[in-house]
């Protein structure tokens, strides 16, 4: 295996576009890939590693909103001032992440990259409408996280690209992002899920967006549950058939399907309550 | 009182902690030797199954390449069982667990062995797997041994049912508690260095002497022949007591066949797929109390899933069987534990060794019935609990050093225990907290069925510059052995700690003194220490007379000092080292200290199962998240009856792991496998172990109920740390959900699933 250090982003490009795609990883903060290669499930003939690439560091703000650079890490996520008053339900996500060791090395770009249906920051993104600047040696496009993320590990990024950095409009309302893990750190989300509402001057609920993760092969919008609530849906009973419409939960080593399915439902209906929403009956 | 020591109760910093706080320590993976290689085992692929045959062909084509050596390779006899002999060291032609040793590969360098090892092609007749106590009961015809029995135990003492018809209340459980994986930092090693004929071996080990017994059998050569050396061990937890053997032998066998040093480290993931674990138990207990909450019989059943080998099933079903009904005065019972064979990994020693599933059952049933009675648990526990001149359930009279009815007060005081049994509930609703009580007791050393290897020594030697120099038998794993060994001698001798040095336990240094287990440290070679320091006193203090010109009788030992009581005068102790050198005198002594006799009749389990107890009482205070079912223990209050406290410090330190470690049980590891016997939780993100966000805030208290026996009147207290925590916890979670959590681990999903069966026969 060789290992590959590009002096800058111009550099890392013409690498990528050079050497053969089926044989070559981008490594950031590899606490997705180490582990896989210590399992023996990844053999590149190639690794390129772009931590310390500068020109996909740092959040800066811009116009519309925020343009979060590929390489920031969870850590400096939950450090920054910006994000934690305008994007809550981020901010919530990366103290919730891992523990401190592997935040200081875990990038927002390997944690889209990984496509996992069970990543943190996700669902956050999803409910923020996050767009991906994907770039290669020849070009540039930007794209919607929802059109990147297809699979469990599978996404649109084509060869030669990367991932370049995670663009946030502004946002309006409130939003928060909630975990259920087996434990109190180092745990991999049995579900999780972001929501953002709105309210009128009177309180009356004008807008709501909810986000799963780990309930289907990618993150969902909560859809049918939100747009009946908006539509005058205020009936507990009811919500639960709602919310099974938009996921398709599996059994794995954490949890069973119908346990994701019940935790899902009884979490975002106590949210929801909490926030003065729904009655039984 | 503690004003008559100066090293006994009091925190000597740990003696090995600079070593390993600043990395200096070195461990068996830092360890190489000149012309050193690496092996790895070649393992069966399937859980059960005949193995038809091996093909060593890709391994020969791997780099490195230096040999593979199978069952007709072994010198001497192909057997490692550590107490039956159904363990052969490489499997020949049955396969019984994914992970069976066959045979074991060389290679140059480690990561050549490993992938040689596992190049080996291996030819096999899968069968259906035996994977539960319950499949192995039933199979007929599908034998893993000669049998699927492993061992059996039996108590019976009373008449249970003259017992049964003359208690007004008789309840009946099922209670079933989960495997438990060590995970001890270090991964299992060892490195085998031949010298001709005779073997040096290092290694993470446990218990030296079985290693030297398991290579000298394999390679057919005398004990003296294999000295065994161990090195600085990451923790063990049991889980270094019987595997060692099998992997030591094993490289044993390519050093034999290759004359070079051999170096075996197990990867993680194979660690955990091919070690020992706790045994998992289902139990049936019938317990029969009268209206004012006297237990008067009780009928207990416990089937332990014993893996593909017996191992050291027979003594933890030994220690349950004795333990079966807890600290409680019973007249009536009987007990019956039977261990059976499944094509999973072997369990075998995990700290507690039984205990913890025997309290899992007693201290369950003591709510159930304190429920059924409408009688608060702490009080129904206070009427029924042993005190100084009752008998045990096995119908040892106990005199003295019986602090179980202390440890109880004290934590419920403590814990300001409320009779009242139902749970807080949170403003929202959402969470719900309340207590839960678990009392134990916990037989010190091997007890009856393992007398006549339950002795241990030390020796001590004085160098001429007054340092001294102690060799014990058992070993450190982490525990704090070496702490307070050096306190121990220090204050047998009344000298400075600074002065003692202890050595690598060497199976050259001191006779066969046993394994490191059963909490027998503090016990063994605190009084070994004593029995040295009796041979080495009087000769230290003639010739200190002699020196200072003075009768013996006017000698003391203090403050590092041998001073003249009449005159004042003071030697230093430097000096009449040196003293005792150019005298010709005797400048060591070999200490020994042998469990007493102990009366036992094994048909019928009666007698002195052991010959003293440690007692401890679990108070947790426990949250249930009733939305999600998830459990989070707030804090534990712990009283521990120790006899003695040599090391405040180091007791603490015992009881805050054992109390966290006891909760990852209760709550968080579930160790899994697939319908083809292969470990589906063989790391650290599947098997979850509690991390230290997860950790429980635990106000210990203790108990000094001094025992004769012990040394300066201590017992042990590396396994009671973590014996009732689980119960305590059930209770807890019991009460909050109103209905009886008989099954670990507590997962969210099982929680609710109770939750929801309760609101459903409301
Ligand atoms: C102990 C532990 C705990 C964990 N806990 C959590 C947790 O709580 N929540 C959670 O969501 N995840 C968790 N993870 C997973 C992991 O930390 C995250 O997914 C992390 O964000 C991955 O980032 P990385 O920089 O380390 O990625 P890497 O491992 O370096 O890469 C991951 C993937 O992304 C690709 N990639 C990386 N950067 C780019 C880029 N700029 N452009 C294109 N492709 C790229 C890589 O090629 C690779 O395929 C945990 C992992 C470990 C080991």
């Amino acid at each position: 295996m060789k290992i590959h250090q590009p002096y800058g982003l111009e550099d890392c490009l013409t690498l990528l576009s050079e050497l053969p795609p089926d044989a070559t990883v981008i490594l950031a903060g590899g606490t997705d890939l180490m582990p896989r290669y210590e399992q023996g499930r990844i053999l590149p003939n190639n690794l390129i590693n772009i931590k310390h690439l500068t020109e996909l560091q740092g959040i800066t703000e811009t116009e519309n909103g925020i343009e979060i650079g590929g390489l920031t890490t969870i850590e400096a996520l939950q450090h920054s001032d910006l994000i934690r008053q305008e994007y809550p339900a981020l901010w919530r996500s990366t103290a919730q992440f891992a523990g401190v060791q592997i935040r200081n090395r875990a990038t927002l770009a390997g944690n889209i990259a990984n496509a996992s249906p069970a990543g943190d920051t996700l669902p956050s993104l999803y409910l923020y409408h996050a767009k991906l600047k994907l770039v290669s040696r020849h070009a540039s496009r930007t794209t919607r996280l929802e059109d990147f993320l297809v699979g469990p590990g599978q996404t649109t990024q084509e060869p030669g690209e990367l991932i370049q950095s995670i663009i946030l409009p502004k946002v309006s309302g409130s939003s928060c992002f909630y975990k259920l893990g087996l434990r109190d750190a180092m745990a991999i989300s049995v579900v999780n899920y972001a929501l953002r509402y709105s309210n009128a001057e009177d309180g009356e609920l004008t807008d709501l967006e909810i986000t799963a993760g780990a309930v289907a092969p990618t993150i969902v919008f909560l859809d049918a549950l939100t747009t009946a609530i908006l539509g005058g849906e205020t009936n507990i009973a009811a919500w639960q058939a709602l919310i099974e419409q938009d996921i398709a939960p599996i059994d794995d080593i954490r949890a069973s399907a119908d346990y994701r399915r019940k935790v899902l439902g009884r979490l975002i209906s106590h949210h929801l309550q909490r926030l003065g929403v729904g009655s039984h009956e | 009182m503690s004003e008559k020591f100066h090293h006994i109760g009091k925190s000597l910093p740990r003696v090995d902690a600079p070593g390993k706080v600043s990395g200096l320590t070195r461990f068996i993976t830092d360890m190489h030797f000149d012309s050193m290689v690496f092996a790895y085992p070649v393992v069966s692929p399937i859980a059960f199954g005949a193995l038809d045959g091996v093909d060593i062909s890709p391994a020969r084509k791997m780099p490195g390449f230096l040999g593979a050596w199978f069952a007709g390779d072994i010198p001497g006899e192909n057997q490692v069982g550590v107490i039956l002999p159904d363990q052969p060291l490489f499997a020949q032609d049955k396969l019984r667990f994914v992970g069976d040793a066959i045979g074991i590969v060389a290679a140059e360098t480690e990561v050549d062995a490993i992938s040689a090892a596992r190049s080996v092609k291996i030819d096999t007749t899968p069968r259906e797997p035996i994977l539960s106590i319950n499949a192995s009961k039933m199979a007929t015809g599908k034998k893993i041994h000669e049998n699927n029995i492993a061992c059996e135990h039996r108590l019976e003492r009373g008449d249970i049912q003259a017992g049964f018809a003359d208690a007004d209340v008789v309840v009946e459980a099922d209670l079933v508690t989960p495997y438990q994986e060590h995970f001890y930092l270090e991964p299992q090693g060892c490195i085998v260095v031949p010298q001709g004929d005779a073997f040096t071996v290092y290694g993470s080990i446990q218990c030296v002497f079985y290693v030297q017994k398991a290579i000298a059998k394999v390679l057919g050569i005398s004990f003296s022949k294999v000295r065994v050396i161990q090195t600085p061990t990451g923790g063990a937890f049991g889980g270094k007591e019987d595997i060692p053997s099998e992997m030591c032998a094993r490289a044993a066998v390519a050093a034999w066949h290759l004359q070079r040093p051999v170096k075996m480290i197990y990867r993680r993931r194979d660690d955990v797929q091919w070690t020992s674990k706790r045994h998992p138990f289902q139990m049936h207990y019938k317990v029969g109390v009268s209206k004012t909450g006297k237990l008067l019989s009780a009928d207990i059943i416990l089937e332990e899933n014993a893996g593909a080998y017996a191992t050291l099933s027979s003594v933890v079903s030994y220690r349950a069987t004795m333990q079966a009904m807890g600290p409680y005065a019973i007249p009536n019972i009987q007990v019956h534990s039977t261990s059976y064979y499944t094509n999973l990994p072997p369990t075998g020693a995990f700290r507690g060794f039984g205990s913890p599933q025997a309290t899992f059952g007693h201290e369950r049933m003591m709510d159930i019935l304190a429920d059924r009675l409408g009688m608060d648990p702490v009080e129904f526990r206070l009427k029924n609990i042993l005190k100084p001149g009752q008998e045990t359930q096995t119908g040892h009279a106990l005199s003295t050093s019986v602090g179980a009815e202390a440890t109880l007060l004290k934590s419920a005081n403590a814990a300001e225990w409320q009779t009242d049994a139902r749970p807080m509930v949170s403003k929202d609703g959402r969470y719900r907290e309340a207590l839960g009580v678990s009392v134990c007791h916990y037989g010190n050393c091997l007890g009856a069925a393992g007398w006549s290897m339950d002795g241990a020594g030390v020796k001590i030697q004085i160098n001429r510059d007054g340092s001294i120099a102690v060799a014990f038998g058992l070993i450190e794993m982490g525990q704090g052995a070496l702490t307070v060994v050096t306190q121990m001698t220090a204050e047998a001798l009344g000298v400075n700690a600074e002065r003692i040095s202890i050595l690598p336990t060497d199976t050259s240094q001191v006779p066969d003194s046993g394994p490191s287990v059963a909490s027998r440290n503090i016990v063994m070679t605190g009084n070994a220490i004593r029995n040295a320091v009796e041979k080495l006193k009087p000769i230290l203090s003639t010739a200190a007379a002699e020196a200072m010109e003075c009768a013996p009788e006017n000698v003391a030992f203090q403050n590092d000092q041998v001073v003249n009581t009449k005159s004042g005068n003071a030697l230093s102790i430097s000096a009449l080292c040196e003293y005792l050198y150019v005298t010709n005198r005797p400048m060591d002594a070999l200490g020994w200290w042998h469990v007493p006799a102990l009366t036992y009749d094994a048909q019928t389990g009666r007698g002195e199962a052991y010959f003293t107890y440690s007692y401890a009482t679990h108070i947790a205070r426990v949250q249930v998240d009733t939305l999600t079912g998830q459990v989070r223990v707030q804090k534990v209050w712990a009283a521990h009856d120790v006899g003695k406290i040599i090391n405040p410090a180091g007791l603490a330190g015992q009881v805050q792991g054992g109390v966290v470690q006891g909760a990852g049980w209760a709550i968080y590891e579930n160790f899994g496998h697939d319908n083809a016997g292969r470990i589906t939780t063989p790391n650290l993100s599947t098997y979850l172990l509690p991390t230290a966000a997860d950790s429980v805030d635990v106000q210990a208290f203790w108990i000094e109920d001094p025992e004769p026996l012990g040394p300066w009147g201590a017992k042990g207290i590396g396994e009671p740390a973590i014996i009732p925590t689980a119960a305590a916890i059930a209770n807890a979670v019991s009460r909050i959900v109103g209905q009886p959590m008989n099954q670990i681990p507590l997962t969210p999903e099982r929680v609710l699933v109770a939750f929801e069966d309760k609101v459903v026969h409301e």
